[in-house]
């Protein structure tokens, strides 16, 4: 076959053809160019793949599913007038009796409008939350850190040490949550410490695994 | 009638659960705030070390320390809600120069509060309201929360960590420190020192030296009066309309500078950096990241590798050394240095002399007012209007000069050479090349001494020459016109032309 520099972008996509391209390239400057750029794509492309944790993904689309089936659900119930007006009377009640049963009747503590606490409930959800994030950080960290500390890359050096600093401030924030947990500027500061750890191994786990 | 009633029912159960569920949840907040005032002497400052709560600091010309704290606690039961907010003591009192405003907690033994043993379920916050002398210097100490400092016309010296730091409308030397949350100025007539860390600084319209250290945040500075010093890391770097030096370092963050009333010197890695209307000089390193630049008013150096420079507008001279990036620099009132490595430069418009050194890269000039140096390998050189001499050293690539008012010497290997002369004047020519064509174009009437010299080529003229020694294909020497100005031709396996101007 009598191979032109036209004929390149189809032996790209034949093999069999590539022989002809190669033998022409010996002669032609600009198709050699091409197919040496072709041979480094194909050789760094691999390189390229990438994967991260997503731990907050699955639930994400598990609350997503659930608010949903829940929306068709209530769409689906017909609620009788006479139902609706005997669960608010009911409520009407039960808040009253609540009221009645619960206030101090002698000096009415001066409580604040808008609370600084969480309530028990929330603090509950707060250190599952926080236990799972824990989780999910740390196996991201192991996943990061051999990698991260076998590296001398600057990115990777950086990062070591801002991981270094942001444990050291995990633990001193989470001794003073320990000793006022229901705080709730304390536990936002402490959220944001382990949020600012989990962007930053995202953040590093590329490079760490380039300079593999 | 047997239906409703079990409905009722059911919405009774479910009521007295929800009552219940409510009951062991239930929470008491208690609450209570403190009040004082205060006299301030003359020259006394005031001190504030709180923690647990947010700090709003406001002043007033009189002489009175206004002291407001909200105590508030939150405990399974109204009594140690109660206990716990009583303990907390907000002291205010004299020591030394300084009137000192402190909160207070209990003491902790062992694993808790003093006489409380379910320590777990306590938890507390106090917001301190101050307003103080306007005059008095301030030293304040927080963490976890919120500080806001306003109208402040005296030295301060704020550290907060875990909170937003605010400073408003001050006046004085200020200095304030964070740590994992923001610092924010507005307006201070006088000097500003912050140190951040894990935390952005935003800073606006302070008339002194603003200095500022920070890591792993975005640092935006706008107008400082008398220039500033940012030290940064992991983040951005913004500076514009500053009234004085500037001076950056920076890492793995873009760095942008504009409007600066004098020198600036930028020291970045892995990260861009542009300058832009600086009236002194700048100094602009960085490395795997583009540097830019625009109107700079006097002396420009750029250091850059694995970096792109482009930019345009120097009021004096620029020197630029990079690597594995284009250059691309245009009006440069005086002369310009640029060495580069594996880069492509292109240069217009430079008042004075041109010195050029690159490999593997296009050389592209256009109007150089002064003598243009080019050292290249493996790169073509393209010139034209070049209004003194001009020196061209390169390898594997054509050299193109065009409209060279001076001597033109060009040292070239396997690449072919094209010389364009104008005007009668002498100029000097000496080209020498190999594996290609030497062709020079001469003004009709302008006079030559000619010594060609090639092999494996031939020798071709325009003009009509007298010839002196021997006649040969590939070797000439001779006379264009009245003879007198030299030019030497040599090639190695090429032909040589000597063509008129305008001839193609």
């Amino acid at each position: 076959m009598t191979f032109d520099c036209k004929d390149l972008e189809r032996a790209l996509a034949v093999p069999e053809l590539l022989p002809d391209a190669r033998e022409h390239a010996k002669v032609c400057d600009a198709c050699r160019r091409e197919l040496w750029l072709w041979s480094e794509m194909s050789s760094v492309a691999p390189g390229l793949r990438e994967e991260w944790e997503t731990p907050d993904l699955w639930p994400k689309i598990h609350q997503t599913l659930a608010a949903q089936q829940k929306a068709a659900k209530r769409n689906n119930v017909r609620f009788d007038w006479r139902m609706l007006a005997g669960i608010a009377a009911a409520l009407v009640i039960a808040v009253s009796v609540f009221i009645f049963m619960y206030s101090p009747s002698g000096h009415t503590p001066a409580a604040p409008r808008d609370s600084d606490f969480l309530t028990e409930q929330t603090l509950k959800e707060v250190e599952q939350s926080e236990a799972a994030y824990r989780a999910s950080i740390d196996k991201l960290s192991r996943l990061a850190e051999a990698k991260l500390n076998a590296s001398e890359n600057p990115v990777a050096i950086a990062a070591r040490e801002k991981l270094l600093v942001l444990d050291s401030e995990i633990t001193n924030v989470r001794s003073t949550v320990a000793h006022n947990k229901f705080n709730a500027q304390l536990q936002t500061d402490l959220a944001m410490l382990y949020r600012d750890k989990q962007d930053t191994l995202k953040e590093i786990l590329p490079h760490a695994q380039s300079s593999q | 009638m047997r239906n409703r009633r079990n409905n009722i029912v059911s919405v009774l159960i479910v009521g007295m659960t929800l009552l219940l569920a409510a009951q062991a949840f239930a929470r008491e907040e208690y609450s209570r705030n403190f009040d004082k005032t205060v006299t301030l002497a003359n020259g006394q400052s005031v001190r504030v070390e709180h923690r647990m709560g947010n700090v709003n600091l406001r002043t007033h010309a009189g002489r009175e320390v206004v002291v407001h704290a909200s105590i508030r606690v939150s405990a399974s039961n109204d009594a140690d809600a109660k206990r716990l907010a009583d303990q907390i003591q907000i002291e205010v009192a004299p020591a030394g120069s300084a009137l000192v405003i402190r909160t207070e907690y209990p003491k902790e033994e062992h694993d808790g509060f003093l006489g409380f043993h379910r320590l777990s379920y306590l938890s507390y916050s106090v917001n301190l309201d101050v307003s103080m002398p306007e005059a008095a210097p301030l030293e304040l100490r927080n963490s976890f929360g919120n500080v806001s400092i306003e109208d402040l016309k005296a030295n301060g010296d704020i550290t907060n960590a875990h909170g937003k730091l605010t400073f408003r409308n001050g006046s004085g030397t200020q200095r304030l420190e964070n740590q994992f949350a923001a610092v924010e100025v507005t307006g201070n007539k006088g000097d500003v020192e912050i140190r951040n860390g894990n935390g952005s600084v935003d800073v606006s319209d302070v008339t002194g030296i603003v200095n500022v250290k920070d890591r792993f945040a975005n640092v935006t500075i706008t107008n400082p009066g008398r220039g500033g010093t940012i030290v940064n890391g992991n983040g951005a770097v913004q500076v514009t309309g500053a009234g004085g030096d500037v001076r950056i370092t920076n890492s793995f963050g873009k760095v942008t500078v504009s409007n600066v009333k004098g020198n600036l010197v930028v020291g970045n890695g892995n990260g861009e950096v542009e300058a832009n209307g600086v009236t002194g000089s700048a100094e602009l390193n960085t490395s795997f990241g583009t540097v830019r630049f625009g109107d700079i008013g006097k002396v420009l150096s750029v250091r850059a590798t694995n970096s792109a420079v482009i930019g345009r507008k120097v009021g004096e001279s620029a020197t630029i050394e990079n690597s594995f990036g284009r250059v691309d620099v245009s009006d440069v009132h005086k002369g310009i240095r640029i060495v580069g490595g594996n880069s492509p430069i292109t240069v217009a418009d430079v008042g004075e002399e041109a010195s050029l050194k690159t490999s593997f890269g296009l050389v592209t000039v256009d109007r150089v007012g002064g003598m243009l140096t080019v050292e290249d390998s493996n790169g073509a050189v393209k010139a034209s209007g070049i209004r003194n001499s001009a020196n061209v050293k390169t390898s594997f690539g054509v050299v193109l000069l065009d409209g060279v008012a001076g001597s033109v010497d060009v040292d070239n290997q396997n690449g072919g050479v094209e010389v364009s002369l104008q005007g009668q004047a002498c100029r000097p020519v000496g080209i020498r090349t190999s594996f290609s064509a030497v062709r020079v174009r001469v003004p009709d009437n302008a006079s030559y001494a000619v010594a060609a010299k090639t092999s494996f080529g031939k020798i071709h003229s325009d003009f009509p020459m007298t010839i002196s020694g021997d006649i040969s294909s590939d070797s000439l020497n001779g006379n264009i016109g009245g003879g007198g100005c030299p030019m030497r031709l040599n090639d190695n396996n090429g032909s040589i032309e000597i063509l008129k101007n305008g001839k193609g």
